[in-house]
């Protein structure tokens, strides 16, 4: 058999596992989005006590391998708190991936978010503040919406990382892309093709992703700040 | 209106402000001159709070602005203020610049505040420029719609932190004019400014301040041919 019967003959499967990855890529990335907006609202808020849970988090969670707080997070809790009881031992090692990823993920996406924040002209909050919005409708109103035009590109590549990271899911037994291709390799031994088209997958996904981003970024252009 | 008694700030063991003493009368127009690093500024930025006075008692349409129990979101919102850099907001067009106080503030509604918009972009003589984006204006136009996004917050006290020092020279007198027309209104103004001229022509009193501290004051009369101090003496010789 060729190698393109061999690729044609694996999809239906590659592309099952192709979707669980989308899956987990859409879900991180929700999760990690909301996670670091409110860790890099902790940060440049005025409260020493937010500032250090903020602080503390992306320390360990930038300071630590993905893979290792993946495992500990799937493999290691368990053995010292009923985790498997509580969600069942078929829905908690998703969980714990979900999570694993989403904290991960946050926690650089605080850096990128709080640096956008700190980008935007200390004029623009004061000008906001001078006709009496709250702290809160300045963020809002004034903030946020010019900042995030500026954190597309930063965003866009750690999304795109976030991609690739959920290839760190087959380790724990996560189904994903990879992990399909390692069953689907077991079987047939062709793991140049097969690893092959992995990679092939993991591209395109991410191919689309960058030409929606700029796509996005053109249309956004429209005040040039 | 306002009074400041005492003021103090400093910045880390800089001491800006050392001291000052200032009351402004309703539909007074004053102006603020010295040369730079004199605390004017920063004297302007203490009144609507954006800046914190480090000691002394600031006291704002009956509401002490220096009690940290006072709500200063609310009292701001009486006080417009005009910023050298314009610091219009990028994003949205001139009309959402100024309805957007009016709209998020105030609750008032999307007919009413853009009602508001239209007569006040008449007023500052921009009445064509709504869909625009600040960065389409020119600095005149955009300190133009600054003092419209101000005023569509019905302020009682306007204040003026060297409105014309980033324009170009031919820019500078669409903005004296409006400013001339607000204070012909009665606004309440404080004006920090270069402009000798506008303090000669529109300005009730004149306050000189050098290293944080007010030197001289009175009416322009007296500062621009009377003065007594040497200090204002030198500084209008220069500068005139």
């Amino acid at each position: 058999m060729d190698s393109f019967h061999i690729i044609m003959e694996a999809m239906p499967q590659l592309l099952n596992g192709l979707g669980r990855t989308v899956e987990f890529s859409i879900l991180t990335i929700i999760l990690a989005s909301i996670v670091g907006l409110i860790a890099a609202l902790f940060r440049l808020s005025r409260s020493h006590f937010l500032r250090f849970i903020s602080w503390i988090y992306v320390e360990i969670f930038r300071g630590t391998p993905l893979l290792v707080q993946l495992i500990f997070i799937a493999l290691g809790l368990p053995t010292v708190l009923p985790l498997n009881d509580w969600f069942g031992p078929t829905l908690y090692p998703f969980i714990a991936a979900a999570i694993g990823l989403a904290l991960n993920e946050g926690a650089y996406i605080t850096e990128i978010i709080r640096a956008g924040i700190l980008g935007i002209d200390r004029g623009q909050t004061e000008a906001a503040e001078s006709i009496g919005m709250t702290r809160f409708q300045t963020m809002t109103y004034i903030v946020l919406p010019q900042a995030f035009k500026r954190m597309i590109p930063p965003l866009v590549n750690q999304f795109a990382q976030t991609i690739k990271d959920t290839s760190l899911l087959a380790p724990i037994a996560i189904v994903e892309l990879l992990y399909t291709g390692q069953i689907i390799v077991a079987e047939n031994f062709a793991a140049f093709q097969i690893y092959g088209a992995v990679a092939f997958l993991y591209l395109v996904v991410i191919f689309i992703l960058t030409q929606f981003a700029r796509y996005l970024e053109r249309r956004l252009q429209i005040d040039k700040r | 209106m306002i009074s400041v008694e005492n003021l103090k700030k400093s910045f880390g063991h800089l001491e800006v402000l050392k001291g000052v003493n200032a009351v402004v009368d309703p539909k007074e127009v004053v102006v603020v001159i010295g040369p730079s690093g004199s605390g004017k500024s920063t004297f302007l930025r203490c009144l609507n709070g954006l800046e914190t006075a480090t000691d002394g008692k600031i006291t704002i349409l009956g509401t002490e602005l220096t009690n940290p129990k006072v709500n200063i979101t609310k009292l701001r919102q009486k006080v417009g203020m005009v910023f050298q850099r314009f610091n219009l907001f990028h994003h949205y067009t001139v009309m959402e610049n100024i309805t957007i106080g009016p709209r998020k503030v105030l609750k008032m509604s999307k007919e009413e505040s853009e009602k508001i918009a239209r007569e006040l972009l008449t007023k500052v003589g921009l009445p064509n420029k709504e869909s625009s984006y600040p960065d389409q204006l020119s600095g005149g136009q955009q300190q133009r719609v600054a003092i419209a996004r101000a005023l569509a917050m019905k302020p009682e006290i306007m204040l003026f932190d060297e409105p014309t020092s980033a324009l170009d020279p031919e820019m500078v007198g669409e903005v004296l004019k409006t400013m001339k027309d607000l204070a012909l209104e009665g606004m309440t103004m404080v004006v920090v400014t270069h402009e000798m001229g506008f303090a000669r022509e529109v300005g009730d009193r004149v306050i000189f301040m050098d290293h944080g501290a007010i030197v001289e004051e009175g009416t322009p009369e007296q500062i621009f041919t009377n003065a007594q101090e040497e200090r204002t003496k030198s500084f209008l010789s220069k500068i005139l």
